[in-house]
């Protein structure tokens, strides 16, 4: 149901989230909800991510190893479970980065007017 | 990794859980901050997190390991309806044991006699002289070479890599410390051991210097008869030990383990010659092909010089000669390879028909199950998950069943090689081992799933609504099953019926070889074979003292009624030599038996004219023969053959008495005599005081036998041993046999052959019936209502039965028809063994058709009798 109603908004490409989760962490440690928020915030709040894809996405990254999580406290003074970029995130993060920056301007080409 | 993600999970959930209702909390606290009241803010953030649980099981998915936990949840499933039904189970699970330990018992034996590489190095390069001679009468072929071939394959380019050899063994005399013991000799040339690739594990080999006429004596041990008579003990290199009574020196010890190409437990010299014993094929020779070139390459190299060689021993006869190399392997298995090959053709069948059996029952038990599997489908579980749960329960099945399989292996190969007895030496060292591990689990592996496939392909095409509308009470896909499970029956039929008909030809064969007579008396008639190759029996003289004395203790043993000695036995190979008329250039062949007086009386062979050999016949009186019928019959059917004179083994001899014929094995094939495994050969029986040295040097391949006819087979054993002992403590005795034995063993082989594939034949027949009847059982339940019906209206419960069986009935016939029409090609892998019946034989082929019909009726009629006892009333209220 939540899906439904979010689906409007427009679906996040799978490997966009990630993209946009590993470009996040770059700046600094941070709990999913932060995550979420920054990524609303910085996109102008275009792009709602969905908490329903945003932890199953945490989980998928952390398997493949591009980020660790710990817990610890938030600004807030709650507990918190934190996401780290590792080093490999990092190389992974600037291969998407080249690859989404060829894809946006490739589209940016297509889409100029005829 | 995988597994720690697996053990870890409870404490990874609660991490789970709390990271969600943090979120909650933050984005709640987040709302509130920008003014939305406490009550709304919670609920949006509810909203937006959606259900907490369908979260939780998305991320629960990501953690499993899909293939290992839904296949241990469907075995679990597979072994808990198993268990449900324990009589389905178990029969499923005996048949595959049963048709699984046979395939593993034949696989066995072909593993080690057939497949694996002999236990030399490089065994491939290995290969052996062989000729093909082909005349107007036939083609015959054989590994035996004469002197003069090895002499000329010795001198041609190749001869480096060959060595010759004699590739049977003579049971010799060997004293360690004054004891006889009995030791297997067999006599190879130098660089034998050096060709085969396996090295003496202490001393060396016999050189070229040393393998020559009148060479030194000496001698190589086995790794066994080493530690068995002399302990193990190193000092015995360059020792001598008394080998046929003369000293030998130990130059060699074989490692532990080895075996050349047959059974030995000492190599002595072969020492060639091109006369004599080298005058005849008497031997073998082996080669290893050089790395730098192929076996066929080495073989046409060597064929001319063969060819050249052997043209010339056969004089201008009109025989040609094909001379070659053959692997050395294909020579050793010539022997095992058609009973392995037959018994393997007949497991197979056996397999094939347990495993459409079960696909049937399988089957059978899918349409019973169709509403529980149309329940599960109704409710979302895929076809796929319904099919491979499906195939778990037959791999479950086959699992256990391929367990027990190799445990009723196990058994089965020991019963194969205690009744293939000493017809099959070879099958006596056959072990199982990983390969046959190996090769029964993946018989299981492939039994489940042909097993599994029909059935779980029948499930793809259930309809569900139907399945679930009916309520249960129809099968699978209604008659489509059916016509899948008749299809079954008719293959199982069909099989049977060629295994039953190659049962019935070795049936009769085998009846028609007891059939045959004797022509002596085997009851009560007990034997040894006595080895004089010794140095104390050199010539005639030696040799018939020992006789006269033994004999004469043993005509004066209680209890011994008569007693003689001979040169071979009846059932027995014989030694084959020429003869001919005086006046006549061309020879013949006859076997040949020295025999002493009384021999006749002994065996109870009836003297048909003339007399038998007597006591006066002796060295010095004129040379007398006796015949047999067939030699009349065969070799003189123009005259008389009593009185008639033979040249034969140095003299001219005359027929004194005609006896009976004797069923042998001889070998050889002459015009007028009735093919076959054991038959009646022209033989010539001389005076034991009359043989010559010629005779006296085929003691090499034939022991003379001792026969006592007495009161029991024990008196007979103990006459025996004190005989010889009394007249020489040296001599070892041979084993002791009942004639019986020896006249059921010369007929072992087929009658292994018949009981095997009988037995298995039987399976078949039974598995067959277990099918029909199942199917019959199986349609009456499901057509209980429509019976009900039909008798309610007036139908007579005998027709309505006659209906039913007629349909399984009609099934079988066909499937005869089927196999009938397989059989005749399927046949001819028994056809060389068959005696007195032809592998297209219509009496058994009518034999097995109905057999199988009578049986099929009753797996009809029974199930089909429970509709006489339907009372349609209850029938229709149900």
């Amino acid at each position: 149901m939540t899906r439904k109603a979010t689906g409007t908004q427009g679906d996040l490409l799978q490997g966009t989230l990630d993209l946009l989760v590993l470009q996040t962490l770059q700046i600094g440690p941070a709990h999913g909800y932060d995550i979420a928020s920054t990524i609303a915030r910085r996109s102008d709040e275009v792009l709602q991510v969905e908490q329903g894809s945003l932890y199953p996405a945490l989980q998928r990254i952390e398997e493949r190893g591009w980020i660790t999580s710990y817990w610890g406290m938030s600004g807030s003074n709650r507990h918190a479970r934190f996401y780290k970029l590792t080093a490999k995130g990092k190389r992974q993060l600037a291969t998407e980065a080249t690859r989404w920056d060829a894809l946006a301007r490739a589209v940016a080409r297509v889409m100029r007017p005829v | 990794m995988a597994w720690k993600r697996l053990f870890g999970r409870a404490r990874r959930d609660r991490d789970r859980d709390e990271e969600l209702r943090l979120h909650l909390a933050m984005h709640t606290d987040d709302l509130i901050g920008r003014g939305v009241p406490p009550e709304e803010a919670r609920r949006q953030a509810r909203v937006l997190l959606g259900n907490p649980r369908s979260r939780r099981e998305e991320m629960d998915e990501m953690q499993q390991l899909p293939v290992l936990e839904t296949f241990s949840r469907d075995l679990r499933y597979a072994v808990r309806l198993l268990r449900r039904t324990p009589a389905f189970s178990l029969t499923a699970i005996a048949i595959l044991a049963l048709v699984i330990g046979a395939n593993t018992a034949v696989f066995s034996l072909a593993n080690t006699l057939l497949l694996k590489p002999l236990p030399f190095p490089d065994a491939d390069r290995l290969a052996l002289v062989r000729a093909e001679f082909t005349s107007s009468r036939g083609t015959s072929s054989g590994t035996s070479i004469d002197g003069a071939t090895w002499l000329a394959l010795a001198a041609s380019p190749l001869g480096a890599h060959a060595a010759v050899f004699t590739n049977w063994t003579a049971g010799v005399n060997l004293v360690v410390n004054q004891q006889a013991r009995f030791a297997d000799q067999q006599r190879v040339g130098a660089g034998f051991f050096r060709v085969l690739g396996v090295p003496p594990a202490m001393g060396r080999e016999f050189t070229a210097e040393e393998d020559v006429p009148g060479g030194p004596p000496v001698v190589i041990l086995s790794h066994a008869l080493w530690t068995r008579a002399f302990g193990g003990a190193d000092s015995i290199l360059g020792q001598t030990i008394l080998l046929r009574g003369t000293p030998w020196q130990v130059i060699g010890i074989m490692p532990e383990g080895f075996r050349g190409t047959v059974e030995a437990d000492v190599w002595t010299p072969l020492r060639p010659t091109t006369t004599g014993e080298g005058g005849g094929t008497n031997y073998a020779a082996i080669m290893r092909v050089p790395e730098r070139q192929s076996l066929a390459d080495a073989s046409s190299q060597l064929a001319p010089v063969l060819g050249e060689a052997m043209r010339a021993q056969m004089g201008s006869s009109g025989v040609t000669v094909k001379a070659g190399l053959d692997p050395l392997k294909d020579v050793l298995a010539s022997d095992n390879r058609e009973p392995i090959v037959m018994l393997g053709a007949a497991v197979t069948t056996v397999l094939v028909i347990a495993c459409v059996n079960l696909a049937a029952l399988l089957l059978a038990r899918g349409g019973a199950r169709s509403k529980e599997i149309a329940t599960r489908l109704a409710l979302g579980s895929g076809r796929r998950s319904v099919m491979r749960q499906l195939m778990t329960e037959s791999l479950v099945l086959a699992m256990a069943g391929g367990t027990a399989g190799f445990m009723v292996g196990w058994f089965a190969l020991g019963g194969l090689q205690a009744i293939s007895g000493d017809r099959f030496v070879d099958w006596q060292r056959v072990a199982i081992d990983a390969d046959v591990v190996m090769w029964c689990a993946g018989l299981s592996l492939l039994t489940s799933l042909i097993c599994g496939l029909v059935p779980a392909w029948q499930v793809t095409r259930l309809d569900v609504q139907a399945a679930l509308m009916e309520g249960g009470s129809r099968s699978v896909a209604g008659s489509a099953s059916h016509w899948t499970r008749r299809g079954l029956i008719v293959a199982q039929v069909a099989l049977g019926v060629v295994l039953l008909v190659s049962a019935g030809l070795l049936v009769r064969t085998f009846v028609n070889l007891q059939s045959l007579q004797p022509g002596f008396n085997p009851r009560g008639l007990t034997t040894t074979a006595v080895s004089l190759l010794d140095a104390r029996y050199p010539s005639p003289v030696e040799v018939n003292v020992l006789f006269d004395k033994t004999l004469e203790r043993l005509r004066a043993t209680p209890g011994v009624d008569a007693a003689a000695v001979s040169l071979g036995l009846p059932y027995e190979r014989v030694l084959n030599m020429g003869f001919r008329y005086p006046g006549e250039e061309r020879g013949r062949v006859a076997s040949v038996m020295y025999v002493s007086p009384d021999f006749f009386k002994t065996f109870q062979i009836p003297v048909t004219r003339g007399r038998e050999v007597r006591v006066s016949d002796a060295a010095a009186t004129l040379p007398v023969l006796v015949v047999n019928e067939a030699f009349g019959r065969i070799y003189s059917k123009n005259q008389d053959i009593l009185g008639r004179v033979i040249q034969f083994a140095g003299a001219q001899r005359e027929v004194v008495g005609v006896v009976g014929d004797v069923q042998m094995r001889p070998g050889f094939q002459v015009e007028g005599m009735v093919p076959g495994p054991v038959v009646s050969a022209p033989t010539i029986y001389m005076p034991a005081a009359q043989i010559n040295q010629g005779i006296v040097g085929t003691h090499i391949w034939f022991p003379p036998v001792w026969a006592v006819r007495a009161s029991s087979p024990e008196v007979a054993a103990r006459a025996l041993a004190d005989a010889i002992a009394g007249v020489d403590l040296l001599l070892p005795l041979g084993q002791i046999r009942q004639m019986s034995d020896v006249r059921a063993s010369a007929t072992a082989e087929h009658r292994m052959l018949m009981m095997l594939v009988g037995a298995l034949a039987l399976v078949a027949l039974l598995l067959a019936a277990i099918g029909l009847h199942g199917l019959i059982s199986h349609s009456v339940t499901e057509r209980t209502r429509e019976f009900g019906i039909r008798l309610a209206l007036g139908a007579s419960p005998s027709g309505l039965v006659r209906t039913v069986a007629e349909s399984g009935i009609a099934l079988v016939a066909i499937g005869v028809v089927l196999g009938g029409l397989i059989a005749v090609p399927a046949s001819s892998l028994v056809a060389s063994v068959l005696f007195g019946v032809t592998e297209r034989d219509p009496l058994t082929y009518a034999g097995a058709a109905m057999f199988l019909l009578v049986v099929a009726a009753v797996a009809s009629v029974l199930p089909a009798l429970r509709i006489l006892r339907l009372d349609p009333a209850t029938t229709l209220r149900q």
